[in-house]
């Protein structure tokens, strides 16, 4: 569990935070439905808050959780702000996708899990949101994630309970809807093949 | 009875396969981020914040009640700031004052023409009395040279000062005209060149003169290119707002603790959904303690104890408590 730092290296704390947690920021943010356009200053946001808030306390939150939580608020707050676009979520890490792998196969299939998942995603609440994220995506436990939220464990269990609900249901109707096109191009193929003489 | 960690999505084999592969590849793919490029950044607005500091639980101790002495140091060390400001744009001033006044008793020509016609009076007697080209040419490109300081100096002065629009600055800018009077009346190529040679070192020495109107142009040109990028950082982030409220507040606990504790307050209301509630409600107690109204701050620090009994401000809040309990008789 890492300590707070003594206040003189206060600053070189927060930039050491940014170094090694500022790739789990942006991704959490951006899993949460900030906008690309919007995500460096989000970042920096949550940084810039954690420098004011002083060094975290950890009991038994990790540093992660703590940067979570600020940012849980930031991207409450941008979601208030007109900004806040949902459309962008599906396109932009699939890009990143296509630079990275070879087979365009594999790309075509990570795409499309990518763009299952967040919008998926954005059929919870945000409190169930950022719960479901950092327990099922960012491997955070549920102790250190009610540290962080300052919420009883049992609030922790409850949001993640009502977002897994919701999204597998949502999961599944995102699969049905794929297969649903193909499905009835089959069907209308079996009618055809029957009308047949 | 405690609940039993749930078991993740990705570990459970009773989830659906394509489930599972979708969650893997989410957890394997997180969104690209440059965190060197980031910290600039963060640097940057970091130092912005400065003078106030990480608003810590252990910025200043709980000791706002008992320690004067740290806070003549932070009097002092205020007042040092301050005083530094004041120094410096009185310096500004003064040399704009100056600036002016001289272009205005400089005898009644604006100070391009004042400084080519002593120039050209210079290269008359000096022509009469029959000096060496190289010579006259020396002194024509100093008088042009004066011109151009005087010039270039009052732009400086003014870009710095921020008073004069960009067409004035542009307009002022070391004239092309003083240079091209100087180089009509010199005498000869040799002239010319250490005209030139003048001139460029006059722009060497006033960069901000020069570059005041280009770099305007420059700046709009890329601002116009950049317009839609740059839009969302030049809209008000509420983030970035709070984050200066309190920078304040802790600025000013130091020095004016009722200004803090008024500045705090209302934070609260601005803010009342934002991200530093705690912080400021801290500050609030402390703020209170120096200004020792002691019941206001037992009543806040008790109730902030309550809302925030494990929070970075915990330790200090809890000092001020007891050593107000304490001298409850």
């Amino acid at each position: 569990m890492e300590r707070p730092a003594p206040l003189d290296d206060h600053r070189a704390y927060v930039e050491r935070l940014f170094r090694e947690h500022a790739g789990f920021v942006a991704s959490f943010l951006a899993r949460l439905g900030v906008a690309q356009a919007d995500l460096d200053d989000a970042v920096q946001e949550v940084f810039t808050v954690a420098y004011c808030k002083g060094a975290f306390v950890p009991d038994r939150a990790t540093a992660r959780s703590w940067l979570g939580a600020i940012a849980v608020r930031v991207a409450s707050g941008q979601r208030r702000r007109a900004r806040f676009r949902r459309e962008r979520l599906e396109a932009e890490p699939a890009a990143a996708v296509a630079s990275d792998t070879a087979s365009a196969q594999h790309t075509l299939e990570v795409r499309e899990s990518l763009s299952r998942v967040n919008r998926a995603l954005e059929s919870l609440e945000l409190p169930q949101r950022a719960v479901f994220v950092l327990f099922e995506l960012e491997g955070e436990d549920c102790a250190a994630i009610a540290e962080a939220l300052e919420v009883p464990v049992g609030t922790v269990y409850s949001r993640l309970h009502t977002a897994r609900k919701r999204f597998l249901a949502a999961h599944e109707h995102l699969l049905l809807a794929e297969n649903e096109p193909s499905q009835r191009r089959e069907s209308v193929g079996r009618s055809d093949a029957g009308e047949r003489p | 009875m405690t609940q039993q960690p749930p078991r993740r999505l990705l570990d459970d084999p009773s989830v659906a396969a394509q489930l599972r592969g979708d969650l893997v590849h989410a957890r394997a793919h997180p969104t690209g981020y440059d965190p060197e490029a980031g910290l600039s950044a963060l640097r940057t607005a970091l130092d912005g914040l400065a003078p106030g500091g990480p608003v810590d639980g252990r910025a200043s101790r709980g000791d706002e009640l008992t320690e004067p002495s740290r806070q003549g140091a932070e009097w002092s060390e205020s007042l040092r700031a301050v005083a530094t400001r004041w120094w410096g744009w009185t310096a500004v001033g003064l040399a704009t004052v100056g600036a002016v006044w001289w272009s205005q008793h400089t005898p009644l020509l604006p100070p391009q023409r004042a400084a080519s016609e002593r120039a050209a009076m210079q290269v008359e007697a000096e022509r009469e009395a029959s000096q060496p080209a190289g010579a006259r040419a020396e002194a024509v490109a100093t008088a042009a040279l004066d011109a151009q300081v005087a010039v270039a100096a009052q732009a400086t002065l003014a870009a710095q000062s921020e008073y004069v629009a960009p067409a004035k600055v542009a307009s002022r800018a070391p004239s092309t005209r003083a240079k091209s009077a100087v180089s009509r009346r010199g005498a000869g190529g040799a002239e010319s060149a250490v005209t030139e040679r003048a001139t460029s070192s006059v722009q060497s020495l006033f960069p901000v003169a020069q570059e005041t109107a280009s770099s305007r142009e420059t700046d709009a040109a890329t601002k116009r290119a950049s317009e839609p990028a740059s839009r969302a950082s030049s809209e008000p982030r509420a983030g970035t707002a709070e984050v200066e409220h309190l920078a304040r507040v802790r600025r000013l606990l130091a020095t004016e603790p009722h200004e803090a504790l008024a500045a705090a307050r209302e934070g609260q209301k601005t803010f009342a959904q934002g991200l530093l509630v705690e912080e400021r409600a801290g500050l609030i107690v402390f703020a209170l303690a120096r200004l020792e109204r002691t019941d206001e701050a037992l009543r806040e620090g008790r109730s902030f104890l309550r809302a925030h009994p494990d929070g970075p401000f915990a330790a200090r809040v809890r000092a001020i408590v007891t050593r107000i309990e304490g001298l409850t008789p």
